[in-house]
């Protein structure tokens, strides 16, 4: 039986942190990295030394993640931010993979500047020539000859980033340090905060947790390690059970 | 000016079916091993000047390294020269065994259709053909030869209702091939490989053309990059009893032969020498990157662009290199310069080679924005 490759997109390497914990949780393997054991199928999507004058120009360069199981092969992409949709198009626009091989292709994003349908409208609109079917309405997925949908973080509705639903899996792993964070956040004086784009408090809601749960740790390391994204948060939360039936349809993953 | 837009390879060695579209002034050309690039650029040199024996000489060498330095076009030459055509099981019937390359853009139509028989004949019986210096020339002597006879015909769209030039040589397995040029090019070209700084006699050809090109200051200028003790160069014997033969005179050397040089300055000089020749045509480079060490790139590629611009040259470069496609984008940075980059794939399924194409906005994002690794 041949694998079912399937292509996740994310705006950034939070973003791809958290769908990552989302695979392990399904049973997924985790590809260690072995450049001459990475499926070929993938090859055109890494990364290389980016063209550049600047030499710390490549020091933002992720790699996508990849994930295996006896069924599927899973790539998770991130795209710089709301570059996103550009490189994605530009890579799927020069056959970087072959998108007719693909089982489903997916796109988790923010709805950090708009709402979450005009979000999910524009990236649809935009991947519509590689993905016909592929659907406007947040967190439908499409059964076509690749499986496709959007995902608009927090939750399909409400504006927010990943941030927003970390602060949601805080309630439920992390209580007590949740509302000490934002006790001690509250405490501030405005003027530290006049800085602060909108959801700036929700990144430093977790950037706190983060660094009393694992100090001196990046929070992509949190995210991918620890009980943000767990079977409690998906029991106990809808919004991210949600986001795990999504990607479960998305890969036509058994029900265990 | 872009003397080809578009150019279509029909049955040209291992491809079937190949169209090259909305071609730049500056085309790269990349793809795995074995996926078609140089075939690409002797399909190209061969479209253009069809009618002269050499074109298909050189095409049929130009990938083995002895016989391509050192002039042995005889040995094995009937086998490389099939080697052109289209070998699978198809093309085993006359009608899928003909060459067809097509292409137009700043010149009419043209399409250049060519086939072979081959045959056998008894006897030193073909006159002006120069049989090889170690076979045996005794007049008397009665040996067969096995030949090939390659029939040409090239139409041109050009609004006339012209009839097609058509014309054939043949070639002999042990007879030195008479060089012949029966008809104009329908575009100057030159090719350009890996070894062609080694090949035996073409840097006087090459520095001859630059000379007569009144562009003798400009090359050595070029070649001071690499080697900034260059003085002059100049065609002429070392000693009463040699050929001439391309000379530097340098600052710490004194006169030497060029040939005594590195393969980088070599590559280099061959690189510089072939513009004019190739004025208000096509360069046809493969492997641009050979010999050149990394650090002379950016200003090898910059300054090859350029001149390719000023003379009017069309340009076509195959790599495998990634620091020579970023050294390309960055030197058709004006926004008068069109690049394109082609990348050359087997379908899957089918096998056929097929090109990507990719325009300067994209290939640039890909290399700037995404570092996608674009030679696969």
């Amino acid at each position: 039986m041949s694998l079912k490759y399937v292509l996740l997109a994310t705006e950034g390497a939070h973003d791809q942190a958290a769908i990552c914990k989302f695979l392990q949780l399904f049973g997924l393997q985790s590809f260690r990295g072995e450049r001459k054991l990475l499926d070929e199928f993938w090859l055109g999507l890494l990364k290389t030394e980016k063209k550049s004058e600047n030499i710390y120009a490549h020091e933002d360069m992720h790699q996508p993640r990849f994930f295996t199981s006896q069924t599927h092969s899973v790539a998770v992409y991130q795209g710089s931010g709301s570059n996103l949709s550009q490189n994605l198009f530009d890579l799927l626009n020069d056959m970087r993979i072959d998108v007719q091989q693909l089982h489903a292709f997916g796109l988790i994003v923010d709805a950090d500047n708009n709402s979450p349908d005009k979000v999910a409208k524009e990236y649809a609109d935009k991947f519509r020539r590689f993905f016909p079917s592929i659907s406007v309405r947040p967190g439908k997925v499409v059964v076509n000859s690749s499986r496709t949908g959007i995902f608009v973080l927090p939750d399909n509705s409400r504006t927010g980033t990943l941030d927003t639903f970390l602060v949601d899996c805080a309630s439920v792993a992390y209580p007590d340090h949740k509302s000490g964070a934002m006790q001690f956040l509250d405490g501030l004086d405005d003027a530290h905060k006049a800085h602060w784009d909108p959801f700036d408090s929700d990144k430093a809601v977790v950037a706190t947790i983060v660094s009393v749960v694992q100090p001196g740790i990046a929070n992509t390391i949190s995210i991918r390690r620890d009980q943000w994204i767990s079977a409690e948060t998906i029991s106990g939360l809808p919004q991210v059970a949600n986001l795990s039936n999504f990607l479960k349809d998305l890969l036509e993953l058994q029900e265990n | 000016m872009k003397h080809l837009e578009e150019f279509i390879i029909h049955n040209f060695r291992g491809m079937r079916e190949l169209r090259l579209e909305e071609m730049g002034q500056v085309n790269l050309l990349v793809g795995g091993n074995n996926s078609g690039k140089t075939s690409v650029l002797e399909a190209l040199a061969l479209f253009c000047d069809p009618f002269n024996t050499r074109t298909w000489l050189d095409a049929a060498s130009m990938r083995d390294l002895r016989e391509s330095m050192m002039g042995l076009w005889v040995r094995g030459l009937l086998d490389r020269l099939t080697w052109l055509f289209p070998q699978h099981e198809e093309s085993k019937s006359s009608s899928t065994s003909e060459i067809s390359l097509t292409g137009f853009g700043n010149i009419p139509r043209v399409t250049l259709s060519a086939r072979y028989e081959k045959f056998s004949s008894l006897g030193n019986t073909h006159p002006g053909y120069i049989r090889e210096a170690n076979a045996n020339t005794d007049p008397l002597y009665l040996k067969e030869s096995e030949g090939m006879k390659l029939y040409l015909s090239e139409t041109k769209d050009n609004g006339l209702q012209g009839a097609p030039i058509e014309n054939s040589f043949e070639f002999y397995d042990d007879h030195i091939p008479l060089l012949g040029h029966y008809q104009l090019p329908v575009l100057p070209a030159q090719l350009i490989n890996s070894f062609s700084h080694r090949q035996a006699g073409l840097a006087s050809h090459l520095w001859s053309d630059v000379v007569k090109a009144d562009l003798k200051q400009d090359i050595i200028q070029f070649l001071r990059l690499f080697d900034p003790d260059i003085e002059d160069i100049d065609i002429i014997s070392l000693a009463e009893s040699q050929e001439p033969v391309v000379t530097v005179k340098h600052r710490k050397l004194g006169r030497a032969p060029l040939n005594t040089f590195g393969d980088g300055l070599r590559h280099a000089f061959t690189l510089a020498t072939a513009i004019p020749g190739a004025e208000h045509g096509l360069l046809l480079v493969d492997e641009v990157e050979n010999a050149i060490h990394t650090r002379m790139l950016a200003k090898s590629i910059s300054w090859l662009v350029n001149s390719c611009i000023q003379n009017d040259v069309q340009l076509f470069v195959t790599t495998h290199s990634l620091e020579v496609i970023d050294e390309v984008i960055d030197a058709c940075k004006d926004e008068s310069i069109d690049l394109v980059a082609y990348r050359l794939y087997k379908e899957e399924g089918s096998g056929w080679i097929r090109a990507k194409r990719s325009d300067k906005g994209l290939i640039t994002r890909l290399r700037e924005n995404v570092g996608a690794d674009v030679r696969f």
